[in-house]
């Protein structure tokens, strides 16, 4: 069994730009410009992910911020839009290993089988994004980090949960 | 108690060859690995096992499962006592150490049982009628001891709690026959399968049993499903756990006990679990016959003589009585008497039973007396003999004498009744199904199919029938359905009733009201009790309930249920299908609050947050409090200060010279769009659409009823572009608040809002060096006081971070909050101590920011402002005047009781004394002859360094005209003469802060 792990600060230099439109703007984008609804989309170097119907959070690891908010204002530039930074408040939690889903079932009641979600998990806001079967990002505010990572601690101690350790990168 | 060893030498389930030590009251004792706590005290010939919850009279083991109301029991591991654990349930741990009770100083001897000699003074509702005189606070205490069962759990508790969801396309209820069945259906129709069982092994009733099942041996049969579910990769088993609670939509909770007993500690696990389908095969709870002393140790139910006997190896007695009304009793005499053990008599109500059981009787040559009930028990606690008598015809009455055969234990049966109490918190609705005699699910609206005796089918081949048809409808209908699609509502199959086991409705003893028959053990409630509720007419089978506490609490009438009905409706006449039934609710069983809590508790119990210098704090030795949901400093202490001495000097630092205050928590929502100044302009009570870019102002947010629910700063950094900040704790409340009124009142306003309050953090450079520290580091912004005045708000570098700029003061002294990237503020922090270390610059904590602001006179929200506090009482009756334009609780200010001078006002009140104090919520009052009367109270209250004396806001009513007047603030027997004064006691024309 390959080593499972919590990374709670993973991509710690990724560019993070929420994304909100006014709703009549929002409903005239062309498809394929953005994520669909509970989808995650990658044109490039940057990701976007669905976090509501006039709201997306655009990631990208290898453009800065500066970057994805020229991006946003040429490409919508004639559309009441806001977009702004927020990768100083977002942190990313990487998640993986057979276990994964059991564990994340843990804090949240969704299925975790959309590519995309915002819910509640262990009790605070998050962005969900599904890179693979076992393997999920997972944005948080940053002032939540100390209650995430006890939340982990306390819930890998689960004995149905015998493969999951908790690691930090931070 | 002990009537000695009891275990046969062969048979059951159990691990013969795995001894398991455990201790009862005292005594150590031995069972096998397999066996429950209760087939091991059988086993080893105990009788009593408790005292019963009112009278303390003595009680045995009753059932075999989860409906047992007697073996309630202290249980201890590791350590740790848990009281009131089924022994029907719990699996025999080494070194378990367990206890009775509700009883002193033993089960077999305990004080307590003079109760039950004077049980004439606590019939039914004795509580409401006696104690009277010469009141109930005499005899309070003394009750209140008596009462209740179990003590609270002892030792150190080292159980861990965890909660989890689930979604399943199925969830099958019940891993006995006809729950396998229908998972098996539902797995092969390609559903994603969830079984739930009690139980540690699957099986259910069939374990019990001698059974054939599709050809096989029942327990050849269940490995042989069980395999195949294992194999099937769609079937999730979740053993040893309890469904306790079934809400709308198909959400269902459960309780897992699966580690429950682990060496390394106890585990408890809470689940929630959404199933499209749900199929409840939850079976069946055999319901006992009503006579006089039935609660003596050695009767139980027959069904559960039987499991003890062919699920354990152990008999329940050596000369047993066998009572009932119905076929199925008899599976237990024959297999007790296989078995080897007596069977004394069966007494069975009826004139006869079916042919096959006939055939059995004769093939046995058993005594059977027909037509007959028990009337009595005997014995000096646990039973030595029953007296039976000969119904009449019409089983109204005796006939007859008794006589008296001689037993040591009696089991019981007056049929099964279905376990519909998931059904029924499902919305489903029960009635009384009178060929069958039992209470039977009818028609629910949630997406469940019941399933096997719990939908009071008994035949073994049409339960087989029944339960593959409901997996296989229901893994067809999870398949097809959209999570939006509500179902309608479904009736239970009918078609799969087909066994009444000849069953005759009489389950009490006629002419029984001459002595105490029990109807409810767990609540010692006798049918006296019922008849006592009737005569006072709680004729409705919610009062009767409620009167009597017959069916309550965590039994929820399991055993007593029918019983009660059946004896409500021979005292009043009706039918029992025109009774109804009460309602049956969560929990099914006990779950412990760890357990719903998941491990929610300490740190975790609430989500706490961090700012972004909280290293720096905690390094530098700040008092970190909670406030509002963050963890803040409440000041840092430094070498030999206590926590007042530190609050007094960092409020003179600041006064004196430069305080460093870290505000990240106050939110901060930015607004974009060509209408954000009008949207904005309608929230506020100031003036929006006159700010000018570049510029800030302080505003009051009202809610419809013109109450302040916030203020803050609001700036507009471009035309088009707001931000607005709020206070700390209503950051999340504000956004909510603002998306509410556009999304649902004001869509056509073309703007976009957008939260950013952890994207940026604030450090607020406060006092009167602020600016020249500012002015030695690098930065493109001007701080000069003519470029950059009170007010005024700024974007630029500072120190090489982007920042943001306001100068604002709630200090009352030169001031400047720096917003800057959350991720860069440690850094900007360290900096500006650094730098400002020769300018004597200290760090702040919150409560010496607090008492900045109150010498100021600034207002605290939610401090100084309770629910009925309008922006008038704050003395903003000009802003509100000039404001042009309408806003949000305009309207509600017009009322003349908003605008009465007979309210609360906010005022500055200081002690005549200089010496005297004052506290937060001390109240302000006036004396009419010898009442006291409220005219207000103080908000907010502190010593105020600066002025050498204690001072306070206060909510007054007329306060705005009554200035200078001496009033009386009254806290808790002390009273204080203090004066009306203005809000502002320090620099009231703001010099400082403008400077």
């Amino acid at each position: 069994m390959r080593e499972a792990s919590i990374d709670l600060n993973a991509h710690p230099r990724r560019a993070k730009v929420r994304l909100r439109m006014a709703m009549p703007a929002a409903s005239v984008i062309p498809r394929g410009a953005l994520a669909e609804p509970l989808q995650a989309q990658t044109d490039g170097d940057v990701t976007s992910l669905w976090i509501g119907p006039d709201q997306w959070l655009l990631i990208s690891d290898r453009l800065p911020a500066d970057a994805l908010l020229a991006r946003c204002a040429s490409q919508l530039g004639n559309l009441l839009h806001h977009a702004v930074d927020v990768s100083a408040s977002l942190n990313c939690a990487h998640v993986n290993g057979p276990s994964v889903r059991a564990l994340l079932r843990m804090g949240s009641g969704i299925t975790w089988s959309d590519q995309c979600a915002r819910t509640r998990f262990a009790s605070i806001p998050v962005i969900a994004h599904r890179l693979a079967e076992d393997a999920f990002d997972l944005y948080y505010d940053r002032s939540y980090r100390y209650h995430l990572e006890r939340w982990f601690d306390h819930a890998v101690r689960d004995p149905l949960l015998t493969d999951l350790q908790c690691r930090s990168s931070s | 108690m002990s009537r000695g060893p009891y275990r046969l030498a062969q048979g059951g389930r159990i691990e013969r060859a795995r001894t398991v030590s455990f201790v009862f009251n005292g005594r150590t004792l031995t069972g096998h690995a397999g066996d429950t706590l209760a087939s091991a005290l059988l086993a080893n010939g105990i009788g009593v096992v408790s005292r019963s919850f009112k009278y303390h009279r003595p009680r045995g083991v009753f059932s075999a499962g989860l409906e047992e109301p007697n073996a309630l029991l202290r249980v201890q591991v590791d350590g740790c006592a848990i009281p009131l654990v089924r022994a029907t349930m719990q699996p025999l741990v080494e070194g378990m150490v367990v206890t009775s009770e509700n009883c002193f100083p033993s089960v077999d001897f305990d004080l307590g049982r003079i109760l039950d000699a004077a049980h004439s003074l606590f019939p039914a509702g004795f509580y409401n009628k006696t104690f009277k005189w010469p009141s109930w606070s005499t005899y309070e205490g003394l009750v209140r001891r008596l009462a209740g069962l179990g003590t609270l759990p002892s030792g150190t508790d080292r159980t861990e709690f965890f909660r989890h969801h689930l979604n399943c396309d199925v969830l099958v209820v019940g891993g006995g026959v006809a729950g396998l069945c229908a998972a098996r259906a539902a797995a092969r129709a390609g559903a994603n399968v969830v079984l739930i069982e009690q139980d540690a092994e699957l099986g259910g009733r069939a374990l019990c049993e001698k059974l054939q099942i599709e050809g096989q041996a029942a327990c050849d049969w269940i490995k042989t499903v069980v395999d195949e579910l294992n194999s099937s990769g769609r079937v999730s088993i979740m053993q040893r756990t309890i469904a306790a609670g079934y809400y709308d939509h198909n959400v269902l909770t459960a309780l897992d006990l699966r580690h429950a007993d682990r060496a390394e500690g106890r585990v408890e696990r809470f689940w929630i679990i959404r199933a499209r389908e749900v199929v409840l095969a939850t079976g069946a709870i055999e319901q006992p016959l009503v006579f006089t002393r039935n609660d003596r140790p050695g009767v139980m139910l027959a069904g559960a003589a039987r499991a003890y006997l062919n699920r354990y190896g152990v008999a329940v007695g050596r000369h047993v009585v066998i009572a009932t009304n119905n076929d199925d009793a008899y599976r237990s005499a024959f297999d007790l008497h296989d078995a080897g053990v007596r069977i004394a008599a069966i007494v069975d109500a009826r004139a006869r039973a079916g042919v096959q059981v006939e055939e059995g009787i004769e093939r046995r040559k058993l005594r059977v007396n027909r037509s007959s009930m028990i009337v009595d028990t005997r014995g000096s606690s646990l039973v030595s003999g029953v007296a039976v008598r000969q119904l009449t015809s019409d089983g109204r009455g005796f006939q007859g004498p008794s006589q008296w055969i001689e037993c040591d234990a009696v089991a019981v049966s007056s049929g099964w009744n279905p376990t519909v109490h998931l059904y029924s918190q499902a919305g489903g609705k029960v009635r009384y199904e009178l060929s069958l005699a039992c209470l039977v699910p009818e028609s629910c609206r949630q997406r469940v199919r019941v399933t096997g005796a719990v939908n009071g089918e008994f035949a073994l081949d049409r339960v087989l029938e029944s339960a593959a048809r409901a997996g296989s409808d229901a893994a067809h209908d999870a398949a097809s359905a959209t999570p939006q699609g509500r179902a309608e509502t479904r009736a239970a199959p009918v078609a799969y009733r087909t066994e009444t086991h000849g069953i005759r409705e009489i389950r009490c003893a006629p002419d029984g009201a001459s002595a105490r028959q029990w109807v409810d053990l767990l609540h010692d409630v006798t049918r006296e009790d019922i008849e006592i509720a009737v005569r006072e007419n709680y004729t409705s089978v919610e009062h009767l309930k409620r009167y009597t506490t017959t069916g309550m609490a965590v039994d929820q009438g399991k055993t007593s249920n029918l019983n009660a009905l059946a004896i409500l409706s021979e005292l009043t006449g009706r039918e029992i299908a025109s009774l109804g039934t009460t309602t049956f609710r969560p929990q099914f069983m006990p779950v412990t609050f760890g357990a719903i809590s998941g491990g929610q508790q300490g740190d975790l119990y609430s989500p706490v947050r961090h700012m972004p210098v909280h290293e720096w704090h905690v390094r530098h030795a700040a008092q970190m409090e909670d406030y509002g949901g963050w963890k803040r400093p409440a000041c840092y202490l430094r070498q030999g200060e206590s926590r007042e001495q530190a609050i007094l000097r960092e409020v003179q630092a600041v006064r004196s010279a430069l305080g460093l205050f870290e505000g990240s928590p106050l939110g901060k929502i930015e607004v974009r769009g060509p209408d954000a100044a009008q949207f904005l302009h309608r929230f506020y009570i100031n003036n929006v659409l006159s700010l000018q870019p570049g510029k800030a102002r302080y505003g009051l947010m009202l809610n419809e009823n013109g109450i302040v629910m916030d203020d803050g700063i609001f700036a507009r950094l471009s035309p088009e572009h707001f931000l607005v900040s709020t206070t700390a704790a209503n950051g999340d409340r504000v956004t909510a608040w603002l998306e509410e009124w556009h999304q649902c009142e004001w869509p056509d306003l073309n703007v976009v809002l957008m939260p950013v309050t952890t994207q940026w953090a604030v450090l607020t450079l406060a006092g009167p060096l602020a600016r020249a520290l500012l002015q030695e580091l690098s930065s493109d912004i001007d701080f000069s006081a003519a470029a950059f005045p009170h007010l005024g708000f700024r974007s630029g570098e500072l120190a090489g971070r982007p920042v943001r700029v306001q100068r604002v003061s709630f200090t009352g002294e030169l001031s400047y909050e720096i917003s800057v990237p959350a991720n860069e503020a440690q850094g900007l922090w360290e900096e500006l101590m650094t730098r400002g270390e020769k300018l004597g610059i200290a760090p702040i904590g919150i409560e010496a920011w607090l008492i900045l602001r109150l010498e100021k006179g600034f207002l605290h929200v939610g401090t100084d402002t309770d629910g009925t506090t309008n922006p008038l009482d704050l003395g903003f009756a000009r802003v509100v005047d000039n404001k042009v334009g309408d806003f949000i609780g305009r309207r509600s200010l017009m009322r003349p009781h908003d605008r009465s001078e007979n309210r609360r006002q906010l005022v500055g009140i200081e002690p005549i004394s200089r010496a005297d104090t004052l506290v937060p919520g001390a109240h302000i009052v006036t004396h009419s002859g010898s009442s006291r009367r409220s005219e207000g109270f103080v908000t907010s209250a502190a010593f105020s360094p600066t002025l050498g004396r204690f001072i306070g806001l206060a909510l007054l009513e007329r306060g705005h005209a009554r200035l200078d007047d001496v009033i009386t603030v009254f806290d808790e027997g002390r009273t204080v003469q203090a004066r009306v004064v203005k809000p502002a006691f320090f620099d009231p024309k703001g010099e400082r802060m403008n400077a």
